[in-house]
């Protein structure tokens, strides 16, 4: 049996904590992105997320991600880990040898949480609760599992084939992003009505909300990439490191831009572009430089403010831009990657095109094209199957009203 | 044993959700008379 190692283990926990914590933040981030007749709804989506899959995994997601992989095809997980049996405090050498299973099978929980709540930010405004809700957790069964065995999982083709995802660039965000653009598309645009004479706006309804959750999102992300170093050791310091200054570079960058672009300097750019650094930053905390950090910060917050900008023209109400940060600033990501990565680095990784292998560029653009295309058909499948059976969105009558009151009857602010 | 209780427990939330009744309007309405302010304040009310 491996031994267990207090600190590793320590962190690992710390940092499953760490980002438990980014999914309620992303509610508020998201909450104070729509109008305060939404704000509940949309808060709501998030944490009820996180009792669902926390329970979801535990019954069979993790073993569907984690487990034995079915007749060596590297596509998914087997039902024997099913109700974590057989995962318990002895280490599985397979994934990290000097913590318990548990612990990383709790840290790996947090991951599949907050992916399907991001998807929740395309669909704002208008889905109803009993249809989310079934959304939920059938994406987490067929999508998320899948694609987390392919990367992460013990003979997952992806990660056979050598692809480098340190956090889950294609596993969370590639998924979710792409994920976010079809549902928005199934469901079809928001509704604007008209207040007297001038038209329903729809402009965040408390930045210092947005604010805030991105706050929240930053420092929980310590615990999302560093802690995927699954050990208190370099690794993680060189993740932590990464991950605040792609972060810190992609706000700045974000803050120029639209300050040159539209004339002022954004709070909600600033924290927009903070994520977008966060989220292409993801796949390559654990391989690339401080200076290449630098490099991702910059790119990708250039890459994500232009398909922002594009929205209105792609005709698809992705009404708080899940698939412009998340969906683009992952592909990004995990492209840059597979530019920058550097062996000298991190020793279990592998160079990228600048430190002469240009075959982990290629690698990376597979693993990128495979999240984007099943999770896209998958996607629509499971919203087309579903609409016949259950109303996808809110009656007209219920989205004027706003889904606070319609979707739960109760108000967000009483002030 | 407690596996199968597990699974059959989530299962029976999950069948509770989908048949779960939707929220009425008339529900929705009572909430907004309860509070009408919340949710539909503009500046000039708050003033």
């Amino acid at each position: 049996m491996d031994k267990i190692n207090a600190g590793d283990t320590a962190w690992v926990l710390v940092s499953a904590a760490l980002v438990m914590l980014m999914t309620p933040a992303l509610g508020f981030f998201y909450g104070g992105l729509v109008r305060r007749k939404n704000v509940l709804s949309t808060v709501m989506h998030s944490f009820f997320i996180l009792a669902l899959i926390s329970v979801q995994w535990v019954l069979w997601g993790y073993s569907l991600s984690f487990g034995p992989d079915v007749k060596g095809l590297g596509l998914i997980g087997d039902l024997s880990w099913i109700g974590l049996r057989g995962v318990g405090i002895a280490p599985n050498a397979d994934y990290a040898a000097t913590i318990p299973h548990q612990a990383y099978m709790v840290f790996q929980m947090m991951f599949a949480v907050i992916t399907p709540a991001l998807i929740t930010g395309a669909f704002a405004e208008r889905k109803r609760f009993k249809a989310f809700v079934i959304f939920s957790l059938v994406w987490a069964t067929l999508v998320y599992d899948p694609i987390a065995h392919w990367v992460w999982g013990h003979g997952g083709w992806l990660g056979k084939l050598g692809a480098l995802d340190f956090a889950g660039g294609t596993v969370v965000h590639i998924s979710s992003g792409v994920s976010a653009l079809v549902a928005a598309s199934v469901l079809g645009p928001r509704m604007l009505h008209r207040e007297g004479d001038e038209p329903e706006t729809v402009e965040p309804h408390d930045l210092t909300m947005v604010i805030l959750g991105a706050s929240l999102l930053w420092f929980g992300w310590f615990g999302f990439n560093a802690g995927s170093a699954l050990g208190a050791n370099g690794l993680a310091a060189i993740a932590f490191v990464n991950t605040n200054t792609a972060a810190a570079m992609a706000a700045l960058t974000w803050i120029t831009i639209s300050w040159w672009h539209k004339g002022v300097p954004s709070a909600a750019g600033a924290a927009a572009g903070a994520v977008a650094g966060l989220v292409a930053i993801t796949p390559a905390a654990g391989y690339v430089t401080p200076a290449a950090s630098i490099l991702i910060g910059l790119i990708v917050a250039g890459v994500c403010y232009f398909f922002v900008m594009m929205r209105d023209r792609i005709k698809v109400d992705d009404a708080l831009d899940v698939w412009a940060v998340h969906g683009v600033g992952g592909t990004v990501g995990a492209l840059l990657t597979g530019l920058f990565a550097s062996a000298a680095v991190n020793s279990g990784g592998a160079n990228g095109l600048l430190y002469g292998n240009p075959h982990q560029l290629w690698v990376q653009f597979i693993a990128v094209a495979a999240s984007w295309i099943y999770s896209a058909v998958m996607t629509f499948l499971i919203l087309k199957v579903m609409s016949f059976f259950i109303q996808l969105r809110v009656t007209a009558e219920d989205e004027v009203l706003g889904l606070d009151l319609s979707q739960h009857a109760e108000p967000a602010y009483s002030l | 044993m407690e596996t199968t209780a597990a699974f059959i427990a989530f299962a029976l939330l999950f069948v509770a959700w989908i048949f779960a009744p939707s929220q009425t309007q008339e529900k929705a309405q009572v909430a907004k008379k309860r509070d009408g302010r919340s949710g539909f304040l503009r500046p000039s009310q708050a003033t």
